[in-house]
């Protein structure tokens, strides 16, 4: 009974002293009985709360920090704004040049391109964690190119601008001028190898975004270089990334007529809940990488 | 507005954020992200640790927090519960690779001189030292009553425990850390430099 007061106590005093409404000598004085048990228990307390409650993270780390959270969420706000816009693209894409399957998967993939390509965006500033060409890397001038031809034609088609069929057929160029230089691309080590596939995965991905939801007069261009990028990748050996359906906030039926691909496999999707259970459902998994 | 303060302010800047205003997840980042920094400092007692894991704590809930529902818990519960996972995912990472988790050669403090940057690393230390031999219960209640400064009922939510249940851990903990680290301030510290 009275270890149970005692808890109750301490933890009565112990908020009061944390969130600064009584000094711990306040405290005692409102149990004098409990002085001799509590005083040692309430001096460990506030030596406690001290060590552990005052240190804060570097000032400019902590700024940096919070700056890539806030572009991660705009990102992510902007994948999600692209998703929806992507059913009617998608629509409007399937009458135009019938193309069911590549719509399907265009839309389907439409929340990996979104934050894959945002990734690049937002990281361009300042650091990538992994595999990056160095600048003293004979390919970095051509991966160079090759993203930068990506990213223009990411912005365009993420800011629903159309894009040219002189954009697709720069980047068809800047793959050509990669694969040129990339003699055998399993004698790269593996960081390189690395960075490479994330390209041409991201290509795939991008191409078939703006196959789906650009208009039909860059269709062709965009077929092409589509048909580039896979022959690149199965030259390199690079597995392009499989269609999972229903990836999509907003998913996508497959309509009549269309056929879905053969690979597909079912999303790996964050599987998170706010249910507090240990590890299994209160964490949220990362979004799978959209290249390998 | 505080995690333990304005319950109702809270709720509508977290249903902002879910549905996806910048501003409120701003300020969940503003007002979460020193307290999720200085639990899991209090977790691993390394400073680079504390700051990697916490921003993949926040990547994490900006995931999920679309999903997030007030009827299972309150927020800091579940951020707080990331943040738990987080921090055993991590030991498990750590325990694979056979590195154990050292303290950093500097707590980055703001606002405070070198004898105390030395002073509360030494504390910490010491605090870290003793901590790591109370059992996992008490060692999260500490954590997340000290360093997180959250209420007893949030410590409670985040464990999945009763009110009545942390008090008591948090009283045994605290007996226990006062036991140890009065044994620890008796025992004459042995340093490098003094047996070099």
């Amino acid at each position: 009974m009275k270890a149970r007061r005692l808890d109750e106590v301490l933890d009565e005093c112990l908020s009061a002293y944390l969130e600064g409404r009584r000094s711990i000598e306040e405290s005692l004085s409102l149990y004098p009985a409990l002085r001799d048990e509590l005083e040692p228990l309430l001096r460990t307390a506030a030596e406690l709360a001290g060590a552990l409650g005052e240190h804060s993270s570097p000032a400019h780390p902590r700024e940096r920090r919070r700056e890539q959270f806030l572009a991660s969420a705009s990102a992510r706000r902007r994948a999600a704004a692209l998703t929806t816009d992507v059913g009617l693209h998608r629509r409007i894409a399937r009458a135009a040049y019938g193309r069911g399957r590549w719509a399907l998967m265009g839309a389907a993939f439409a929340v990996t391109v979104a934050v894959t390509v945002a990734i690049l965006d937002t990281s361009s500033g300042g650091e990538r964690p992994e595999a990056q060409f160095l600048p003293a890397d004979p390919l970095a001038p051509a991966v160079s190119d090759l993203r930068r031809a990506q990213e223009r034609l990411w912005m365009r088609a993420n800011q629903g601008a159309d894009v040219s069929p002189e954009m697709i057929r720069d980047l068809a160029r800047s793959t050509s001028e990669l694969e040129s230089q990339v003699r055998d691309f399993s004698a790269l080590d593996g960081r390189s190898r690395l960075e490479l596939k994330r390209a041409i995965s991201d290509q795939f991905l991008l191409l078939l975004l703006i196959v789906d939801t650009q208009s039909a007069d860059v269709a062709p261009a965009a077929i092409q270089a589509l048909d580039l990028t896979e022959q690149v990748a199965n030259a390199w050996g690079v597995e392009l990334p499989e269609v999972p359906l229903g990836v999509t906030a907003t998913p996508v039926s497959p309509s009549p007529g269309a056929t879905p691909p053969q690979s597909a496999t079912p999303a790996p999707s964050p599987a998170v809940t706010a249910t507090p259970s240990p590890e299994a459902t209160a964490t949220p998994q990362p979004t799978p990488p959209a290249s390998p | 507005m505080s995690p333990n303060g304005n319950a109702q302010g809270e709720r509508l800047v977290v249903d902002a954020a879910r549905a996806g205003n910048a501003s409120a997840l701003s300020e969940l980042y503003t007002l979460y992200f020193p307290r999720v920094y200085r639990y899991i400092l209090a977790r691993t007692g390394n400073t680079y640790d504390a700051e990697d894991l916490a921003e993949e704590v926040f990547m994490r809930m900006l995931e999920a927090i679309e999903r997030f529902q007030w009827r299972e818990a309150p927020f800091s519960a579940w951020l707080f519960r990331i943040a738990h996972n987080a921090v055993i995912s991590q030991r498990r990472k750590e325990t694979a690779r056979g590195r154990s988790t050292q303290l950093s050669e500097g707590l980055a403090v703001d606002s405070v001189g070198p004898d105390e940057l030395v002073e509360n690393r030494l504390v910490l230390s010491d605090i870290r030292e003793a901590a790591e031999k109370l059992p996992e219960a008490q060692r999260q209640v500490i954590a997340l009553r000290f360093a997180a400064g959250l209420s007893v009922a949030e410590t409670a939510r985040t464990m999945g425990k009763g009110e009545g249940n942390v008090k008591v851990i948090q009283h045994k903990a605290i007996v226990k850390l006062r036991e140890m680290m009065g044994q620890q301030r008796k025992a004459p510290k042995v340093y490098e430099s003094e047996t070099a």
